[in-house]
């Protein structure tokens, strides 16, 4: 399949001598055309170097940078750039244009795209005349949203879209989004990783400016060791006593109640299990083979490559 | 760096419709033109006009830098028009394109609003290029007429010739271009708002400096296209650094 999105050996440095500040070192990574796929990674982990590389406001160091199969720089990266809508991080609004005025030179500017039935799209015609800056801030992504779905865009760049925004906007955002990825390339770049397990399929995760992880969430699930859940009247304590008996490890969340243990089959071992723990005197209240979450995916991943920087331990049960 | 000309235009729209709704940028930008092109040149007339011989000898010999000055004039009214009307002028020159451009390119920065346009398809050479534009439109709009009333009102009193008026648009020419060079310069190198302010005003100390010592070594048409040649210079020399400068790494740092 041909990729839409692609890194080659880049590398990113600000600066020069000794206040250069790298970026990204050396990272490959692509994305197939219709894939949709989250940029996860901790502050600095180069997300939005990676995200204003592609939309051509920074160059690489090293190593080139593609967009639908144009090399970012080239004359045929502007004709890819008109198929790609971007949704900015939390950017600054005009106290001075309308968000008609901004829409229609978006419209300009892509050549192609309808203002009117953008603004229905997002639901702002309402809103038409107002200026950017005195919009909420969930009015104004949806501005952003709309300005990128303009031109029906091939590619959707979208650079953390619900930061700073609070649960009731930020649900509006996703409900948006969910609409607006379906059939199109996507590269989400987040910190909220519940929005990205439910919006995307694949995942890169950066740190400190090289890929860490770069696969599918299913294979990324599938690699981690499969877990029971339980809950017990008695206190994750003694749950996690019983399971020591057995001589099985178990984890607790911190100021949690559920206790975590690691199976080979967790739905084919459970009810052995839990007869035991129950005929042992344990009122075990819940069972359940436990699903890693992205966050937990994503926090293992970190903590692996911690442990292994470190030179101590290895890759385990997710946290 | 990739120029399109459609997205200049489009850009330019924007530019201008926004230094339109900007009453402090406007403002700025009229008043101090209004009271360099015709407050002060017609205050000068006056009082030249009114000056009696005598009161100017007693001027002359109370100091014998005026004294030297003035020897140098047949007629007093010729210190105005070959000195102080081209240095109001340039004055004005520099101060306006200043003023405009330190609120279209750091303005925007400042309120972070860059990401806005940078979520466009354009490019930095795009949103820079339309900047310059604007700023050269509405210096010339604000200017050009201020400027045509001052030289009916000089032409009208005798006081000025048609090739005077001809060469002072010369020296103004060249003031707007070194203006926004170095603006252009300043307003990329400086953090906010008020630093580019300031520092687009040092600008006028040079030129009171450079305007009278051109305009007295040379005398007539040649001090002012010598003087128009050094503004538009600096000014190309400034946004030839600026070009080579200018990256968006640089222009959201």
């Amino acid at each position: 399949m041909t990729d839409a999105l692609s890194f080659v050996d880049v590398s990113k440095r600000y600066g020069r001598g000794r206040r250069a500040t790298t970026a990204l070192d050396g990272v490959t990574w692509s994305i197939p055309v219709g894939a949709r796929a989250c940029l996860l990674g901790p502050n600095g982990a180069g997300k939005s170097t990676s995200i204003r590389l592609l939309q051509g406001a920074l160059q690489p160091t090293t190593g080139s940078v593609m967009l639908l199969g144009a090399r970012v720089g080239s004359a045929a990266y502007w004709e890819a750039r008109r198929r790609t809508g971007i949704v900015p991080q939390g950017p600054g609004m005009y106290r001075d244009l309308t968000v008609r005025e901004y829409l229609a030179l978006a419209r300009r500017l892509y050549g192609t795209g309808d203002v009117d039935t953008a603004l229905a799209q997002l639901g702002l015609h309402e809103h038409a005349g107002k200026f950017l800056l005195q919009l909420s801030g969930g009015l104004q992504r949806r501005v952003s949203l709309a300005v990128a779905l303009l031109p029906a865009p091939d590619v959707l760049l979208l650079d953390e879209p619900t930061v700073g925004l609070d649960p009731v906007a930020a649900h509006e955002v996703h409900a948006a989004l969910r609409e607006a990825m379906a059939g199109r390339t996507v590269l989400l770049c987040t910190h909220t990783l519940a929005g990205a397990e439910a919006l995307c399929e694949d995942v890169i995760i950066l740190r400190a400016g090289r890929v860490l992880v770069h696969e599918s969430l299913g294979a990324l699930r599938r690699r981690a060791t499969p877990r029971l859940m339980l809950r017990a009247r008695q206190g994750p304590g003694a749950l996690a006593d019983a399971l020591r008996a057995r001589g099985l490890t178990s984890r607790s969340e911190e100021g949690g109640d559920a206790v975590y243990v690691a199976l080979a089959e967790p739905e084919a071992e459970a009810p052995a299990l839990l007869r035991v723990l129950l005929e042992g005197g344990l009122d075990v209240y819940e069972c359940r083979p436990a699903r890693p979450t992205l966050e937990e995916l994503f926090l293992n991943a970190v903590l692996d490559e911690r442990r292994a920087a470190a030179g101590d331990g290895q890759p385990g049960m997710p946290t | 760096m990739t120029l399109t000309g459609g997205a200049v235009r489009a850009l330019l729209g924007k530019e201008l419709l926004q230094l339109r709704r900007s009453r402090g940028a406007l403002i700025s930008s009229t008043l101090l033109p209004l009271l360099m092109m015709l407050g002060v040149p017609l205050m000068q007339v006056a009082a030249f006009r009114s000056m009696t011989p005598e009161q100017l000898a007693a001027g002359a010999t109370a100091n014998p830098a005026n004294a030297a000055l003035l020897a140098r004039f047949e007629r007093p009214m010729d210190l105005f028009t070959g000195v102080l009307l081209p240095l109001f002028v340039a004055m004005t020159g520099v101060l306006v394109p200043a003023v405009a451009t330190a609120y279209a390119v750091v303005a925007e920065r400042e309120r972070r609003s860059l990401d806005l346009l940078m979520a466009l398809p354009v490019s930095v050479a795009d949103v820079l290029v339309a900047k310059v534009l604007s700023v050269f439109v509405m210096a010339v709009g604000v200017v050009a007429p201020l400027f045509a009333i001052q030289s009916a009102v000089l032409l009208a009193l005798g006081v000025t010739t048609l090739a005077n008026v001809f060469w002072l648009l010369v020296v103004l020419a060249g003031a707007f271009c070194c203006s926004i060079g170095v603006t252009f310069v300043i307003t990329i190198v400086a953090r906010d708002y008020r630093t580019a302010n300031n520092l687009s005003g040092l600008q006028v100390g040079p030129v009171v400096i450079l305007a009278p010592l051109c305009l007295l070594a040379l005398r007539g048409w040649v001090g002012f296209a010598l003087l128009a040649l050094i503004f538009a210079s600096i000014g190309l020399i400034a946004l030839v650094i600026a070009w080579r400068w200018i990256t968006f790494e640089r222009y959201l740092a």
